[in-house]
């Protein structure tokens, strides 16, 4: 991780759900009950029970005999999905990001005690980030090939300019994760382009050509695609229970604290 | 609107070229980006080495095509109202030949020349001119209607040579050529004319004549003596001056020694014509006689040709007795130039009792009582008509004369009793009594027959003193349809002739020649003629044979008479109230202006465009 990205993201962290979850044992509270001391509910004792777990003082009031059971602590599993196509290195300043992000949210997982891994859309474990290289083919699928944790935090992060639907596969992100995360991530120019006369665009990905000429009226068109793309995945996001945040590429603190804890991903540390 | 130089229009393929370049062109920045679908797109192009694209309809197009059309609009020189129409400025030049009269070392001409550039120069730039010289028949020598710069070539080479003419055809065609408000005709000549009336009222007349002194050669004729060994040369000069003068006359032979053949000074009193007469052998050079120079040379100089024989050859083929009765023989040895034919083929007048197979440049006079057709012939009077008719009818007059015909110049018939047969003669009517004519010419191809219904022993024509004067009529007749040159010195504006059946051929290639080196196509098989239209040598030449010369005199005592020149300006009678700007006017331009303005705004613009697209690639 580069050292501005370190030091910006040290001053958040990631905001978890406060609903149970699972994972193995950990310093989180999970939704069983387990050994921690944490108080959770009461049974009827059965012969064989610990001894040291019966509530005496309920037996004093209630003259019947009743265990104490407590909370187990839990460790969660985060998967951090990367986008590693193509798309995602359209500008420096966007594969910067999408780099600077991944980094940051392996480092906030692993600081509120998840276990972090980086998964490729489409691929496997991403053991370097910084080494990993961009893939020129069109990604036609978000789900990593590496299995994921079931009921563990999921976090995609991608530019989600696909001509293909999305919305079943973070549904199906969504159901087997305790919470999802849609981090979309955009270029400025992405974002608002800039009327600057004829051109030919070539697609990062399919390698398609087309003379385009950047006028405000096409400008607009374009916006508005993408204004309902963004609705899509932020309709779909919402209905999964997840939370969606569109971060425009920039330097990690603008980042981090523009974009992502306004929208609720982080916290201040 | 509309365009004083449509010829800028072209400018116009300017606009396809345009599109050519944008539809075929140059490689556009490229943008590497995500979800290009997401992006309206002009065209795809699927591959790279596809070079034509549709056509993107950018600034920078927009601009280039605006630019085409502006320049296409300033090069055609739009114009709108009244300055859309150039003006038209008609320039008449006096052809005469006092106009080279030379005061110093300038000629009227050279003054001409000089006030016509400068008027050119001050009209507008898109005014259009028409000049004009003037002559029996005016010529247009510049236009019509072209711009000013394509005027100069032709007025320097404009040399004024001819004779004395009205210059009203010249000015009335000027005058028809101006179409609007604002054209101008200008007539430049050595002398204001006395009555302005003929003359256009829009015409502005400049005298840049002066009243000079002068002599000339008015008159040159040169005659071979009947023996044929002997010439006289008949000069007349004059002198248009106050008082008398003396005027040395030099004769020259053009041999290759130029050997002086007489040199002899004149008195001369004005306006009084002196004849020179020089004898002297019988040459087949030419000569010239020259005068010392003065304020007109065109006057001063004369070259003589060797004239073609004019002698009659006439063969008789009338019965003795016939013959004797039109006392032939005394006539033969009474009219000059005229000599007995050696043979048929050579004559050129033939005296026959009855008609003869016609031939070429030959004059046949038929000399019989004219019967009425035999019996059994289509129109052969009936019997009964025969025999009431007499064979002869006696005329006393008085006689219808066809008086402009040439062979009754001179022919009256008073107190000829002419006796003719009882019939008609065939051909056109000349001489006529009631209702029988009496002579009548034919013509067949080249041929001439003239018939004389005439019985002579029962008539006194031979006895008349108009017998003589028609047979020299006659004998003129036959000289003047002669083969070959008719004359070789001619004045200048009579014509040159030349009679002689030619191969066709060759009479394609056939064409006089002028003094200039310019050539006239001589049209005609048999006889070929041209105006002689400007003094000097000519000739007519017919493949790369020269046929003949002859010598075009300038003789006009009215144009070598300079002592009624002078200058001046008469205005045009009909004044414009817009009337024609000067140097430096914005008249024409003020569009010009405007279109030159957009055209930098534009080519501004395209910079900009292009500039701005290559700072974002």
């Amino acid at each position: 991780m580069r050292d501005e990205t370190r030091s910006a993201a040290l001053a958040f962290r990631l905001a978890l759900p406060r609903q149970a979850l699972t994972g193995r044992i950990g310093g989180r509270s999970g939704r069983g009950t387990g050994s921690s001391l944490e108080l959770a509910d009461f049974r009827e004792y059965v012969p064989g029970d610990d001894p040291r777990h019966i509530d005496w003082r309920g037996y004093a009031r209630t003259d019947k005999l009743h265990v104490r059971l407590f909370r187990a602590e839990v460790s969660p599993h985060l998967d951090v999905v990367l986008d590693l196509s193509a798309s995602m290195g359209s500008t420096e300043a966007k594969e910067r990001a999408l780099r600077d992000l991944g980094e940051a949210f392996r480092f906030w997982g692993t600081q509120a005690g998840c276990t972090t891994r980086l998964l490729a859309a489409g691929g496997d474990r991403i053991e370097n980030l910084a080494a990993a290289p961009l893939v020129a083919a069109p990604l036609d699928t978000l789900l990593p090939t590496a299995p994921r944790t079931r009921s563990g935090l999921t976090l995609v992060i991608s530019d989600f300019l696909l001509e293909w639907d999305t919305t079943p596969l973070l549904r199906r992100f969504a159901a087997e994760s305790a919470h999802l995360w849609v981090v979309q991530v955009l270029d400025p120019w992405e974002l608002e382009p800039t009327a600057d006369g004829p051109r030919t665009f070539v697609d990062c990905e399919t390698g398609e050509r087309a003379a385009v000429l950047a006028t405000r009226p096409r400008i607009e068109v374009y916006r508005e695609r993408l204004a309902r793309l963004r609705d899509g995945l932020l309709a779909t996001t919402r209905a999964a229970g997840g939370t969606y945040a569109l971060v425009p590429a920039a330097e990690p603190r603008v980042m981090f604290e523009g974009s992502l804890m306004r929208q609720g991903v982080l916290e201040p540390a | 609107m509309s365009f004083l130089a449509p010829a800028g229009l072209f400018a116009l393929l300017g606009i396809p070229a345009v599109l050519a370049l944008h539809l075929f062109r140059r490689k556009l920045p490229e943008r590497r980006v995500a979800g290009l679908f997401l992006w309206p797109r002009e065209t795809v192009a699927a591959d790279a080495g596809r070079r034509r694209t549709q056509l993107l309809r950018s600034g920078s197009l927009w601009c280039e095509l605006l630019l085409a059309l502006v320049a296409s609009l300033l090069l055609g020189r739009l114009a709108f109202g009244a300055g859309s129409r150039a003006q038209h400025f008609v320039v008449v030049l006096d052809d005469s030949a006092s106009m080279s009269a030379r005061r110093s070392d300038r000629s009227v001409a050279d003054a001409a020349r000089d006030l016509v550039r400068e008027r050119l120069a001050a009209l507008p730039g898109s005014a259009i001119v028409t000049l004009i010289t003037t002559g029996a028949r005016p010529e247009i020598v510049a236009g019509p209607r072209v711009p000013a710069d394509l005027v100069a070539p032709a007025l320097t080479a404009w040399k004024p040579r001819r004779g004395a003419h009205d210059a009203l055809p010249a000015l009335q065609l000027g005058a028809q050529l101006l179409g609007h408000e604002g054209d101008r005709l200008l007539f430049v000549t050595d002398v204001l004319p006395v009555d302005r009336k003929p003359i256009p009222k829009c015409c502005e007349i400049q005298a840049l004549g002066a009243r000079l002194a002068n002599h000339a050669i008015v008159s040159a004729s040169r005659q071979v003596h009947e023996d044929g060994k002997e010439e006289s040369l008949y000069v007349g000069v004059m002198t248009f001056t106050e008082g008398k003068v003396s005027v040395e006359v030099v004769v020259t032979a053009e041999d290759s020694e130029a050997t002086e053949i007489k040199r002899e000074v004149v008195e001369l009193a004005p306006d009084a014509v002196k004849h020179v007469a020089v004898r002297m052998p019988a040459s087949r050079f030419g000569v010239r006689v020259r005068l010392a120079a003065d304020a007109l040379a065109l006057d001063d100089e004369v070259l003589l040709l060797p004239e073609p024989s004019t002698i009659v050859k006439v063969a008789n083929l009338l019965p003795v007795e016939r013959s004797r009765e039109l006392r032939v023989e005394r006539l033969l040895e009474a009219v000059p130039q005229v000599a007995r034919a050696e043979s048929l083929e050579a004559a050129h007048l033939l005296l026959a009792p009855a008609p003869g197979a016609p031939r070429p440049f030959v004059t046949e006079v038929v000399v019989a009582p004219a019967r009425a057709p035999a019996p059994g012939t289509e129109s052969a009077p009936s019997a009964a008509t025969r025999a009431s008719q007499p064979s002869h009818e006696d005329w006393i007059g008085p006689y219808l004369l066809e008086r402009r015909h040439p062979i009754l110049r001179g022919v009256t018939l008073d107190g000829v009793i002419w006796c003719s047969g009882n019939a008609d003669v065939p051909g056109q009517p000349i001489v006529s009594a009631v209702d029988r004519i009496l002579v009548a010419e034919e013509h067949a191809d080249e041929s001439t027959r003239v018939h004389l219904n005439l019985a002579p022993e029962r008539s006194n024509l031979a006895a008349s003193p108009d017998w003589p004067i028609l047979f020299g009529n006659l004998v003129a007749r036959a000289r003047a349809r002669m083969p070959g040159q008719v004359a070789a010195n001619v004045r200048v504006g009579d014509r040159m002739v030349w009679r002689s059946p030619l191969p066709i051929a060759e009479s394609r290639t056939a064409r006089f020649v002028g003094p200039d080196g310019r050539a006239w196509p001589a049209r005609g098989t048999t006889t070929l003629a041209q105006d002689g239209r400007e003094p000097g040598l000519w000739r007519l030449l017919a493949a790369d044979r020269e046929l003949a010369r002859w010598s075009v005199l300038f003789a006009d005592p009215d144009e070598s008479d300079l002592r009624h020149r002078g200058s001046g300006t008469i205005a045009a009678e009909v004044q414009d109230a817009r009337a024609p700007a000067g140097p430096g006017s914005s008249e024409g331009r003020v569009e010009a202006r405007v279109l030159a303005i957009l055209l930098v705004l534009l080519l501004t613009l395209d910079w900009w465009f292009l500039a701005r697209r290559s700072s974002h690639s």
